[in-house]
């Protein structure tokens, strides 16, 4: 396990700067002058997103009016679950507001798409993925909009050796002192169930549940319960967003489990109907570009674009990574649901 | 003044005598009817509709109650739910009315602070309050539980806010305000011979307040007790971050769930909200009743106004009672969301180097955000409780004084709102109003008619009541004195409802300021409130914002109320007498 | 000229008949008293008299101008006529001066006329001084005179008195029956007056409608009313009155139990009916043996009170009657004391009980 220091992070985004100075990293395309002037004229952009936190996603939201002024961006940054309600309420009162969607969960756009309800779209700069995430969707009706992890975090103030794996997380050591987002309201957590399930089937929830965890909400619950000491080590917990609060001294850290640290994709789209198509496509456009990459490197997510490196030099490539194939999601989301109901309560 | 044309004919006196129908009472009464029809009947029409429908066909289906009754895991929160409120509403009591009784009867110290401390209660939104108890009594890292640990030298903790008994508590100390207030305005009305009677006869100060006082107030009592026992249903927030954790599901937030399923069970929702509704529409109902005895209460004639009762050595022990409210409601919450909104970094605890204004300034200077929802929240507050208190002070008259038939039906459907969760309204506007003709989606209309319709009931009861303390004969006399029926209603019953229309005005403008579910499905971006923020904000675990945001609100909140104040006092010079007939009831 | 024309008015509220087709007239500058027991339907009169309420049936003229009727009423502040409530409903944040200028500000009347306006009609009722003080501030009394003052400002061609003095002690009571018949002849106003207290009708009214039960029992001046009462209810609700309950034998004969009286038959019954006797305590005397009359009832004294002006006996004739007699005060009467009663005749009257009389 690396400790991630401020010494280190000003190293790489060092690294970063010199290389966009250097000219090693291309900026964004000029051929989207065309595509700006038609947003201008449309004003504004409604974005639902719920991938990244308020600060990340404000910044991002920040650089896109500065790059391109005269187009007023509208965030609605709520949980993924509840974005997606909205827009089904939009969709079924024929009431269009949102332009671009950035949820979590790959069964909204799954269904979306069924219904005809999405744009196909294939923004510019999606050539910078990591290779295994590109083309997901051969109609290019969604794309890569965020590459989240969940790993295991932990009290660096009094936890002096954390768990490696999620394994080793299950010794009677971690009794009374784990704590959980909930499967039935993250999409993030839904997603850790789905694949510890896979790994160590119903056995894993069992042990799980003997321990007493603390179950929250949404995988930043884990955080805040580290934070406030109230717990010490969290499971299915958000890597970057636990760096982030490292990063602004709170005693948190974050281990990459040896068993599989789990990678779930939050997915950005255009809705058909959305009232600002052009802004919408721009913005699409947009989070590909290097700028925004090194926005998520500073706040330690990880980058949309493979020249532009994560913080404290670490890499995809690096980790020991896994992703819940699409195929079956719903029905494995649902049973992982149902189990975690009965098993954890 | 004359009126005199000479015309017997049959035709032409009834040609005559239907000049004079009253124009002006019928616009204002259609206005009102159609507003209260907007409001509520709609949404709430669009409530039932989709409750029989299905969320994936959308077709017509009984399918949604049959699940409600059979499925698995539907009835215990419902169960969970009614021992909730019937806790928090028996705890709310047993607060409320001693505490009402001490700053209303006696001679208790410190009554004025204890009732500005009680409104502090009132004004915190019970989500955030929620938040602040996680913050003191959490398990392991609560700080009271941290400080009884270094006392005893143990290890357990003397709280966990994470249970039952936890969520009872948090939420009843947010409802004592409701108990308190119909309670204190009680015993402030009440003639104060009927005590003097027992005490003549010998009784004891506790004595006299078991068998005189309190029996003299019950329907008050019950009323406040069925008030916070409907809070205590419809609470969204406390429930959510206080019982989730333990696995223990309300109606509300199995409502939350079936929002957050995929795909949404929204028609689901609208059905399960249901037996919630009969249950709360019930008691509503008992309420009613009891209001309608209520004369008994305010016997009248000539009190003395301002006789306390003296509790001599009693008195500190009183105020030591009367503390528990607003120390636990306000002072132990805001102080530890205080000191979390000072930190740099609050998982490094309190600490002078971890001591920083940054968020303050963040919130009111930097952040857009911010500065926009906390405008948000006071232009919805005060745009919507100004119409809420109009339209609630017109139906209000137009029941009272029966200026239509069916006026039961009229006054049930104002009453209606307060017992539909809120998150359960947002939808129902969302349907009523997202599509033409009335295309609100995304503006702040909505909002505003959401919010209007929530707290309709409060300003119809408050105008009820004021409208039962003003004589029809003050107005008839202006009437014959050759004045209009308008021209009556803005020169006599408007001045002498002045003080009320404002303490009515705060009555909605507070609780709109404080609140969530509503909000939720209609804001977008440009329209978010500061609750909703807030919210936003917890959700993405950024706590140092939460506390300074959270403290922000109780700040503006308390700035507009006691401007209101101000300009009620002002107002009230010329308090109307309850010494002779002709005014009171 | 303002004269009241009441034409078969009927109101019914709900199932409830409170007034069951009433016929009235009201001569201009006349004050008519309605005068009955709660509930006998004069305060309705008086509301739909005011346009308050609309009639079931029947109509309402003024000069022969309908202004109310089943099909509508003209509304209040459009006929003219002025109310005084029995709470008075002196508006509590208005000064006594504003509430009594109130009539005039809605009639426009320009600031000088109705300042000297004002300050006369404060004058006559005695409120000049207090003028700027708030009703909170007053007694019961000065209240009603406020309420009074207000009333009459405007000038109307009708006055109404809703139980004017219902409220206030008894000896402001009577010294106000004096002040409102002072201001009545006066300002010569058509005036119709409601109470439930006789004392007030008499003193103030010319002429007095007994009511009861929705109907007009009887009209008349107060002398007419007092000595002639048409039915027993009538004789009973003025003044103190004795009542035989018993059958008619012959032409003015009434017997009851084993013994029989006879009167003035204004009963217009046949032999055989049902009907009662009905003779004032004051005509009532207690004579001595063999005097040679007729109406001579024996009896029993039963109790006596010594009320300075006069003796309020009560003596038992058998058959479950006892007889009320007003005695002069220098006869002492005791309890259980056999006398002799005597009925005159021509103060005997025999009557209906209280049905609906033609009037």
């Amino acid at each position: 396990m690396v400790e991630f220091t401020r010494r280190r992070f000003l190293q790489a985004s060092g690294i970063a700067g010199a290389g966009l100075a250097a000219g090693l990293i291309r900026p964004s395309f000029a051929a989207d002058e065309s595509l700006y002037a038609a947003a201008q004229k449309e004003g504004a952009l409604n974005l639902y997103w719920g991938s990244y936190e308020q600060r990340t996603i404000e910044a991002i939201r920040d650089a896109f009016t500065r790059r391109y002024p005269g187009i007023k961006v509208n965030l609605l940054r709520q949980a993924s679950q509840t974005i997606y309600t909205r827009l089904r309420l939009e969709l079924q009162n024929n009431a269009p507001n949102c332009d671009s969607l950035g949820s979590t969960n790959i069964l909204h756009y799954l269904e979306l798409k069924k219904i005809g309800a999405l744009m196909p779209y294939k923004p510019a700069g999606t050539e910078f993925l990591p290779q295994e995430f590109q083309g997901l969707d051969k109609d290019e009706t969604y794309q890569v909009g965020a590459i989240s992890l969940t790993s295991l975090n932990f009290q660096s103030d009094k936890v002096t050796s954390a768990p490696t794996s999620w394994e080793a997380a299950l010794d009677a050591q971690w009794a009374n002192k784990l704590t959980v987002g909930s499967p039935s309201f993250s999409g993030d957590v839904a997603s850790w169930v789905v694949a510890i399930r896979k790994k160590y089937g119903d056995h894993y929830l069992k042990e799980l549940a003997k321990l007493n965890p603390k179950v929250g909400q949404s995988n930043v619950d884990t955080v805040t319960d580290i934070l406030s000491g109230e717990r010490l080590v969290g499971l299915g917990a958000p890597f970057s967003y636990s760096l982030a609060q490292k990063a602004t001294g709170n005693p948190i850290n974050v281990v990459t489990p040896t068993d599989g640290t789990i990678l779930n994709l939050g997915l950005s789209a255009i809705p058909l109907k959305a009232p600002h198509p052009s802004a919408a496509k721009l913005f699409s456009d947009f989070l590909y570009d290097p700028e925004v990459s090194q926005i998520l490197a500073a706040n330690f997510w990880p980058t949309l674009r493979t020249d532009v490196p994560w913080a404290g030099g670490r890499s995809l490539s690096q980790l020991n990574w896994y992703r819940n194939p699409p195929e079956d999601l719903a029905a494995e989301v649902a049973e992982g649901i149902a189990k975690w109901k009965d098993i954890i309560g | 003044m004359g009126v005199f044309a000479i015309g017997t004919s049959s035709a032409t006196v009834g040609a005559e005598l239907r000049r004079h129908r009253p124009w002006v009472r019928w616009t204002v009464v259609t206005v009102v009817l159609a507003a209260l029809f907007l409001l509520v009947a709609q949404p709430v029409g669009w409530i039932l509709f989709n409750s029989v429908h299905d969320d994936a066909t959308q077709q017509w289906t009984l399918n949604n109650y049959v699940r409600l009754v059979t499925a698995k895991g539907m009835l215990q929160p419902i169960i969970n739910s009614i021992i909730l409120a019937f806790s928090t509403a028996a705890i709310s009591t047993l607060l409320g009315v001693p505490l009402a009784w001490l700053v209303a009867r006696t001679n208790m110290p410190g009554r004025g602070l204890i009732r500005m401390l009680t409104l502090g209660a009132f004004v915190t939104p019970s989500f955030i309050g929620a938040l602040g108890w996680i913050l003191l009594a959490a398990p392991n890292a609560g700080w009271l539980n941290t400080l009884y640990r270094q006392i005893s030298g143990g290890d357990l903790p003397l709280f966990n806010i994470y249970s039952m008994s936890g969520a009872i508590f948090v939420c009843a100390i947010y409802t004592v305000p409701y108990t308190f207030t119909i309670v204190a305005s009680a015993l402030d009305e009440m003639a104060v011979e009927l005590e003097d009677a027992a005490t003549t006869l010998g009784a004891s100060v506790l004595r006299t307040m078991f068998s005189v006082t309190i029996p003299m107030v019950m329907p008050s009592v019950i009323v406040g007790f069925i008030l916070s026992f409907i809070q205590g249903m419809t609470l969204f927030g406390v429930p959510a971050f206080l019982l989730t954790p333990s696995g223990t599901s309300v109606v509300t937030t199995k409502l939350a769930e079936f929002y957050q399923l995929f795909p949404p069970e929204l028609y689901m929702a609208a059905a399960y909200c249901m037996p919630l509704l009969l249950l709360t529409g019930g008691l509503f109902w008992v309420r009613k009743k009891m209001l309608g005895r209520r004369r008994f209460v305010m016997i009248g004639g000539k009190s003395r106004a301002g006789r306390r009762i003296d509790l001599k050595g009693w008195r500190w022990a009183g105020l030591l009672f009367a503390l528990i409210v607003p120390v636990t409601s306000v002072i132990l919450p805001y102080f530890a969301l205080i000191v979390v909104s000072l930190s740099k970094a609050w998982g490094q605890g309190p600490s002078l180097s971890n001591l920083t204004f940054h968020w303050y300034r963040w919130a009111i200077l930097e952040n857009a955000e911010t500065q926009a929802a906390i405008i948000n929240s006071l232009t919805y507050a005060a745009i919507g409780a100004s119409l809420c208190v109009l339209l609630g002070t017109l139906i209000a008259y137009i029941v009272e004084r029966r200026l239509v038939a069916g006026t039961t039906i009229i006054a049930a459907l104002t009453n209606l709102p307060i017992i539909i969760p809120g998150i359960v309204l947002s939808v129902g506007f969302f349907a009523a109003y997202t599509q033409p003709p009335l295309s609100l989606y995304g503006t702040s209309a909505i909002i505003i008619a959401a919010f209007v319709a929530t707290f309709l009931p409060i300003a119809y009861s408050h105008g009820v009541a004021m409208l039962k303390g003003i004589s029809p004969d003050l107005e008839r006399v202006a009437r014959i004195l050759g004045a209009s029926e308008s021209k009556t209603f803005t020169s006599i019953t408007a001045p002498l409802m002045r003080s009320g229309l404002i303490s009515g005005w705060l009555l909605v403008f507070i609780p709109v300021m404080r609140e969530l579910s509503v909000a939720v499905f209609l804001i977008t971006p440009s329209t978010n409130v500061m609750t909703t923020l807030i919210y936003n904000y917890k959700d993405g675990g950024n706590y140092e914002a939460v506390a300074a945001a959270s403290v922000l609100l109780l700040v503006v909140t308390m700035v507009v109320v006691a401007i209101a104040q101000m300009l009620s006092v002002k107002l009230a010079k010329h308090k109307r007498a309850s010494v002779e007939p002709g005014v009171a009831q | 000229m303002s004269q009241i024309q009441i034409r078969d008015l009927q109101k019914s509220f709900g199932q409830f008949q409170a007034l069951k087709g009433i016929d009235l007239t009201v001569e201009d500058g006349t004050l008519l008293a309605l005068l009955g027991p709660s509930g006998c339907g004069k305060s309705t009169t008086l509301q739909l008299l005011a346009g308050f309420e609309t009639p079931s049936a029947g109509e309402i003229r003024v000069n022969d101008r309908v202004i109310s009727s089943s099909q509508g009423v003209v509304p209040p502040e459009r006929r003219d006529i002025s109310l005084v409530f029995q709470n008075y409903a002196v508006w509590p944040h208005k000064t006594v001066a504003e509430n009594v200028a109130f009539g005039l500000q809605i009639r426009k009347v320009p600031r000088a006329a109705l300042q000297e306006k004002l300050t006369k009609t404060l004058k006559t009722v005695h409120l000049d001084h207090l003028a700027d003080r708030y009703p909170s501030e007053l007694s019961g009394g000065q209240q009603q005179r406020v309420a009074l003052a207000r009333a009459l400002i405007v000038e109307p061609s009708i006055l109404l008195l809703d139980e004017p003095l219902s409220n206030l002690d008894a000896h402001l009571r009577e010294e106000m029956r004096f002040e409102i018949r002072r201001v009545h002849d006066l300002l010569g106003l058509t005036t119709v007056y409601v109470t439930h207290d006789q004392g007030e009708a008499l003193v103030t009214a010319n002429q007095v409608a007994v009511m009861n039960g929705g109907s007009v029992q009887q009209l008349g001046s107060p002398r007419e009313i007092f000595e002639l009462p048409t039915n027993a209810f009538v004789a009973a609700f003025i003044g103190s009155n004795n009542v035989i309950k018993g059958v008619l034998t012959g032409p003015g004969t009434l017997r009851f139990g084993e013994q029989s009286l006879v009167g003035v038959d204004r009963s217009g019954a046949g032999p055989g009916a049902e009907i009662t006797l009905c003779i004032r305590p004051s005509k009532v005397r207690i004579v001595g043996p063999n005097q040679g009359v007729t109406n001579v009832l024996p009896g029993t004294v039963l109790r006596t009170a010594y009320l300075g002006e006069y003796c309020d006996v009560l003596v038992d004739i058998g058959a479950g009657l006892s007889v009320r007699a007003f005695t002069p005060p220098t006869v002492d009467y005791r309890v259980g004391q056999v006398v002799l009663l005597h009925l005159p005749e021509q103060d005997c009257h025999l009557l209906q009980s209280g049905e609906r009389v033609n009037s």
